[in-house]
């Protein structure tokens, strides 16, 4: 005998059944419902069992870092006493009540700090966002401007391209008003800036 | 002749536990002396076990140590040691939980699980036999050089989860179901390994879309208490907080009254050596909806439903369809509970007791094994063994 996969006890575990898999057109079905029932949530449940997953999907980059200083700030002061021996335990059960309430002490403000460190990372990156969404709006209003200015100039080339013909057509009735601009044939006179 | 048992912890609460007292006493009732040693002991069991200092000094060729591997254990250099100077060892590996989950949740237990991996190696060149919970826990020893190996599950008494349930707790949960709503259990450590939060999220998408009412408990010890503290975080996001229960702590008739109001077990564990609290569901009739993982499908065979994604709404589904199909659920339960029966006292006994006389002591009493006598024939070997197969299996419904 040598590496066999004896089933001592008979289990019948020699094969695996094949899972089951769930009608997909009931599952497609299903989540049309609850969207319609309460949108977003689905996706808030998925992400939010998402983010405990072993891999980790916490988030990517900063949102993820302060996801992690939040959840170090839980701190377990429950340290283990059991041992070997008799006395070991009762030692170490009497220097952790001793120290206890001082290692409370310490605790509540090493977590209090992390959390604000966590807090201002959040605050942070919501600011971050805010000039992230005016930066975009900027944005925005710079190429609408750029848009406008560049009509406003093409425009304005058309009326230096036409003003030639609008010198003609007025002619000298239009010259007793002011400056002649020449009669037919003639080139008008350059604008005056 | 005498067979030792030694382990890392023995905890309350344990299914490693349960099963190293039930070794005990199938040990003992065989005719061997056996007693218990550990490095750390809860206190309620302190009289149980001895400190594994205290344990024999003198390698003798009367003794075998049966060696019970689910963590880190310090004194693995000791033991492997000993076997080098031809003490007789056997392991029974219940599983090390890849370290990875605790990787976030509880560091220091993450490098206790890759220490664990690494002690588990060192002892294969020593030991006489590796004895696996399950058909998983088996190939990671092949793949770790065991050799032999054999697969004997866990020794459960199921007959004790017939026992009364605690009255003032069954009053409570049965009052609830009258109310209406679905009631979903799940029992194991509170660990990420054993996935809590697919559960969580599976549950929530249910009420939302099928029955508002419905309500979730988790019951089991914590192990990390961070992944813990996360899991209330996001029962509190999902606004599910009034519906699920996180119970640790709980006695054995409290967990009955649990199991008897349940409507479904669901279990979405990543990672399991066997599982019991599968076969205890399966046992007192609660129809099992599972993750198609690990050591899972090995335990429950064809008696659950097994799925092989845990998108929050497969699994929903899958719980909606097996609920609403009453047809369905009672063969499932029926099911079960034949399942269960495969792994009955006697017979997990008698299959177990069968491997480790077998390499124990080998066909005459005296030799390690390795001659590759068979020692079925043995008339040590208790009745029902000569076989290699203990009399449920004609009455199966497993696949094999």
């Amino acid at each position: 005998m040598t590496a066999e996969t004896d089933d001592a006890a008979g289990t019948g575990s020699a094969a695996v059944p094949a899972p089951v898999v769930v009608d997909a057109g009931a599952i497609v079905e299903a989540e049309h419902r609850l969207e319609q029932a309460a949108p977003g949530y689905l996706d808030k449940v998925r992400a939010a069992a998402a983010a405990l997953a072993v891999d980790g999907r916490r988030g990517a980059g900063v949102v993820a870092e302060v996801a992690a200083v939040r959840e170090a700030a839980a701190l377990d002061l429950e340290a283990p006493t059991a041992s070997a021996s008799t006395g070991g335990m009762l030692l170490k059960e009497g220097v952790k009540r001793l120290t206890g309430w001082y290692l409370r002490y310490l605790t509540i403000q090493v977590a209090s700090f992390a959390n604000a460190v966590a807090a201002m990372s959040e605050a942070l990156l919501a600011r971050l966002d805010e000039l992230d969404a005016a930066d975009t709006r900027l944005g925005s209003h710079v190429a609408d401007g750029q848009r406008r200015l560049e009509d406003l100039e093409a425009r304005l080339a058309e009326i230096e391209r036409r003003l030639p013909d609008l010198d003609a057509r007025l002619g000298p009735s239009g010259g007793a008003r002011g400056p002649r601009v020449g009669g037919a044939g003639e080139a008008a006179p350059p604008l005056q800036p | 002749m005498r067979i030792d048992q030694l382990l890392p912890v023995l905890g309350v609460h344990d299914a490693i536990g349960a099963h190293v007292l039930q070794t005990r006493r199938a040990l003992r009732a065989a005719g061997y002396e056996s007693d218990l040693y550990a490095d750390v002991v809860d206190e309620s069991l302190a009289a149980e076990v001895r400190p594994w200092l205290d344990g024999p000094g003198r390698i003798s060729t009367g003794r075998a140590v049966l060696y019970h591997a689910s963590t880190h254990a310090p004194f693995t250099p000791w033991l492997e040691h000993r076997g080098r100077l031809g003490e007789r060892i056997l392991v029974y590996y219940h599983n090390v939980t890849p370290a990875e989950y605790f990787d976030r949740w509880l560091p220091p237990a993450a490098e206790e699980m890759r220490l664990a991996r690494q002690e588990l190696a060192a002892l294969a060149p020593v030991s006489g036999i590796g004895l696996a919970a399950s058909e998983l826990n088996e190939r990671e020893l092949v793949d770790l050089g065991y050799r032999p190996t054999v697969t004997a599950p866990l020794l459960v008494d199921l007959e004790r989860y017939h026992d009364e349930a605690d009255g003032p707790t069954l009053g409570r949960l049965r009052r609830r179901r009258e109310r209406g709503g679905a009631e979903w259990l799940f029992v194991g450590r509170i660990a990420p390994n054993k996935c809590q939060h697919d559960i969580v999220a599976a549950f929530a998408a249910y009420r939302r879309l099928v029955d508002p009412k419905a309500h979730l408990t988790l019951v089991g010890g914590v192990t990390a208490p961070r992944y813990l503290l996360a899991l209330r975080d996001m029962v509190d996001a999902l606004a599910v907080e009034e519906a699920v229960d996180i119970r640790s702590g709980l006695s054995h008739p409290e967990l009955l009254a649990h199991y008897a109001a349940a409507d479904v077990f669901v279990c979405l564990s990543e990672h399991e050596g066997f599982c019991v609290p599968l076969l205890e569901a399966m046992e007192v009739g609660v129809p099992v909806v599972a993750f198609a993982a690990a050591a899972v499908p090995g335990t429950v065979g064809d008696a659950a439903v097994l799925l092989g994604e845990k998108d929050p709404l497969t699994v929903a589904a899958a719980v909606a369809g097996l609920l609403d199909d009453d047809y369905r659920r009672r063969a499932l339960i029926d099911s079960g509970r034949r399942r269960a029966r495969c792994f009955d006292l006697a017979s997990t006994t008698a299959g177990f007791l069968g491997a480790v006389q077998r390499f124990a002591f080998g066909s005459d009493g005296g030799s390690d094994g390795s001659d590759g006598s068979d020692g079925l024939a043995s008339p040590a070997s208790p009745a029902g063994v000569a076989s290699g197969r203990p009399p449920c299996t004609a009455g199966c419904p497993g696949p094999g």
